[in-house]
């Protein structure tokens, strides 16, 4: 009996060693501006830091940013840390933000960091900025709230922000600007083509890129004499080795009336020429190059670096 | 006699641990990764139904079969060795504890002093919550799927030799499971398998290829939600927890019939 209770308790001590009290007040790390400036990094987090735990109810919402500079992304993310009041966490670090000059291996650079610090995840969503750290600075002493404005417009553009995973592929980045008010997003965004290089587009075909490639949220397109705003988009892709015809099953939005024929001819006309200048571009919105590869084997293959654009064929349909 | 043995869902539930937590091999297609698994699992599948005559037709004090024994042991003994080593360190890594080392001799004792057929309600009960945690997991993760990730034209066939996860369960069946249920049992390389290409093919329609696993777990997001991989990780654990008291409980039977058991520590049914 003796012996049973002393083995009892040596177990409980065992166990007891390994029990820690760890506070869980921690800066919240809700997004990351990142800029690189010649040799030297610079970043800003934008942090919530809690009086209380963050998942208690005491837990003030009031957004923050803190700022940091390094010769390498490490260092700069570390002064950055130094400046926040608890120990950084990223685990609800959902939004990365860096300058519409920014290139790939600004990506490239933090990825590796996500991959071995974890100070992040892939999944981020990624917008440009038309400001600099300076400016968001100087915005954010004007303004007190401007930090949860930020949060605030990432969330509700969130649909629209590709992910960091996605750095290779072709990617369309909104352009966020600082306004009176807040912020906003810019008309014209950015194409990031997976061949490395960069396009502006302009606002029709924005919707248009947006609507091939499946994005969600209503999409609002004006075209001559109508204003569309579609739902839902569903696009068909049928090829032969001469033609590819796509079919486009709109879903309107409720309460508006369907779009007429001219604007359903104007659609098509916009979604074909889009797809024809991207392919011109080295973009393969429709993905051609899988859908031929599936169809026909390598020997089918098509490549918008070496074969010309397929002749198109759009039919638009709304619901 | 019935008993005191596991039933096939609870070393289903030990292979399909083991399983969710095997790497992948590294830039292999999923059609050849598909090719050459469904091979594997055929061959394992085969393997398994050996086993099962080997341990029903011969003497079980006879040399072939001790020393089998005693070679699964060491299996064994390397797989509950691997599931620590990796439950420690998701514990370490996403959760900053060392709890799991302070339960390992709770682990241990429950392991090797319940009956087998204790294990297998727990068994049925984490089972759901591993469906559950599928279902979220693919509620998840559908929204970023894309089927044009799964065809990579610079992505050539691997170099490397493949290999594939050999677990003691496969050859242990007739020891483990009550013999009615031997039929299914020699189909559970299936279920590795099939584990393994949901992983990978999940894996190439999010990424696309090139990122350890866990961040498909990091990479979930559903509304207002946007983490859920420690709930996630939280259910692997209690699995992987299970796993090593299952494999303590092998490591006894297999033991016990290897070597004769000092009287009255003998498993009760």
């Amino acid at each position: 009996m003796k012996n049973k209770a002393i083995l009892f308790l040596a177990l409980a001590g065992w166990c007891l060693l390994f029990l820690r009290c760890e506070t869980t007040e921690k800066s919240m790390v809700r997004a990351l501006y990142l800029s690189r400036q010649g040799g030297s990094w610079e970043a800003a987090l934008l942090y919530q830091a809690p009086e209380a735990a963050a998942d208690a109810s005491k837990a003030t919402a009031a957004l923050r940013v803190g700022t940091g500079k390094g010769e390498d992304l490490a260092a700069a993310l570390s002064a950055a840390e130094e400046t926040l009041p608890q120990t950084a966490d990223y685990r609800l670090c959902d939004y990365l933000l860096f300058p519409e000059d920014s290139d790939r291996t600004t990506l490239a650079d933090y990825e590796t960091l996500v991959l071995t610090d974890q100070r992040g995840r892939t999944a981020s969503r990624m917008i440009c900025t038309d400001f600099d750290l300076e400016e968001l600075r100087m915005a954010a002493e004007k303004t007190g709230d401007l930090p949860d404005k930020l949060l605030d417009k990432l969330k509700e553009s969130a649909g629209l922000l590709p992910r960091l995973y996605q750095r290779q592929e072709t990617i369309l980045l909104p352009v966020l600007e600082i306004t009176d008010t807040g912020f906003a997003l810019k008309d014209r965004e950015q194409l990031w083509t997976a061949a490395g290089s960069k396009i502006q587009l302009e606002e029709p075909r924005t919707v248009m890129f947006r609507l091939l490639s499946g994005t969600g949220g209503v999409h609002r397109l004006r075209l001559e004499g109508q204003q569309l705003n579609i739902r839902r988009c569903s696009v068909s892709v049928t090829m032969t080795r001469t033609l590819v015809r796509l079919r486009l099953d709109c879903q309107n939005e409720y309460g508006k009336a369907l779009p007429g024929e001219e604007s359903c001819r104007q659609l098509e006309q916009l979604c074909e020429d889009t797809v024809r200048q991207l392919w011109q571009q080295q973009v393969d919105v429709l993905h051609l190059q899988q859908a031929a590869a599936l169809r026909y084997g390598r020997q089918g293959m098509l490549s918008p670096t070496k074969n010309a654009c397929p002749r198109l064929e759009a039919d638009v349909h709304f619901y | 006699m019935e008993q005191d043995r596991f039933t096939t869902q609870a070393a289903a539930l030990s292979i399909f641990t083991a399983a969710a937590a095997e790497g992948l091999p590294d830039g292999i297609p999923l059609r050849l990764f598909l090719l050459k698994g469904l091979c594997s699992a055929v061959l394992l599948t085969v393997l398994s139904a050996f086993s099962v005559t080997f341990w029903q037709g011969r003497e079980q004090n006879a040399f072939p079969a001790v020393a089998a024994k005693t070679a699964l042991l060491f299996l064994l003994l390397a797989e509950w060795c691997t599931t620590f080593a990796r439950a420690q360190q998701v514990c370490r890594q996403e959760f900053g504890s060392m709890a799991l080392v302070g339960l390992l001799p709770l682990l241990l004792w429950a392991g090797w002093k319940l009956p087998p057929a204790r294990w297998n309600a727990p068994a049925r009960v984490l089972w759901w919550f591993v469906v559950l945690g599928l279902l979220v997991l693919f509620a998840g993760l559908a929204g970023q799927m894309q089927w044009y990730r799964l065809w990579d034209p610079e992505l050539q066939a691997p170099t490397e030799p493949w290999q594939v996860p050999l677990y003691g369960e496969y050859l242990l069946l007739p020891l483990l499971c009550p013999e009615a249920k031997l039929c299914r049992g020699v189909f559970l390389p299936f279920l590795g398998f099939g584990v393994q290409l949901a992983l990978a093919a999940a894996m190439a329609l999010v990424f696309g290829g090139g990122y350890p696993e866990q961040e498909l777990l990091r990479a979930w997001s559903a509304g207002v939600f946007s983490r859920m991989d420690a709930l996630l990780l939280w259910v692997w654990l209690t699995c992987a927890m299970f796993r090593m008291c299952f494999l303590c409980g092998c490591i006894r039977l297999l033991a016990g019939r290897i070597l004769p058991m000092p009287s009255g520590s003998e498993v009760e049914p």
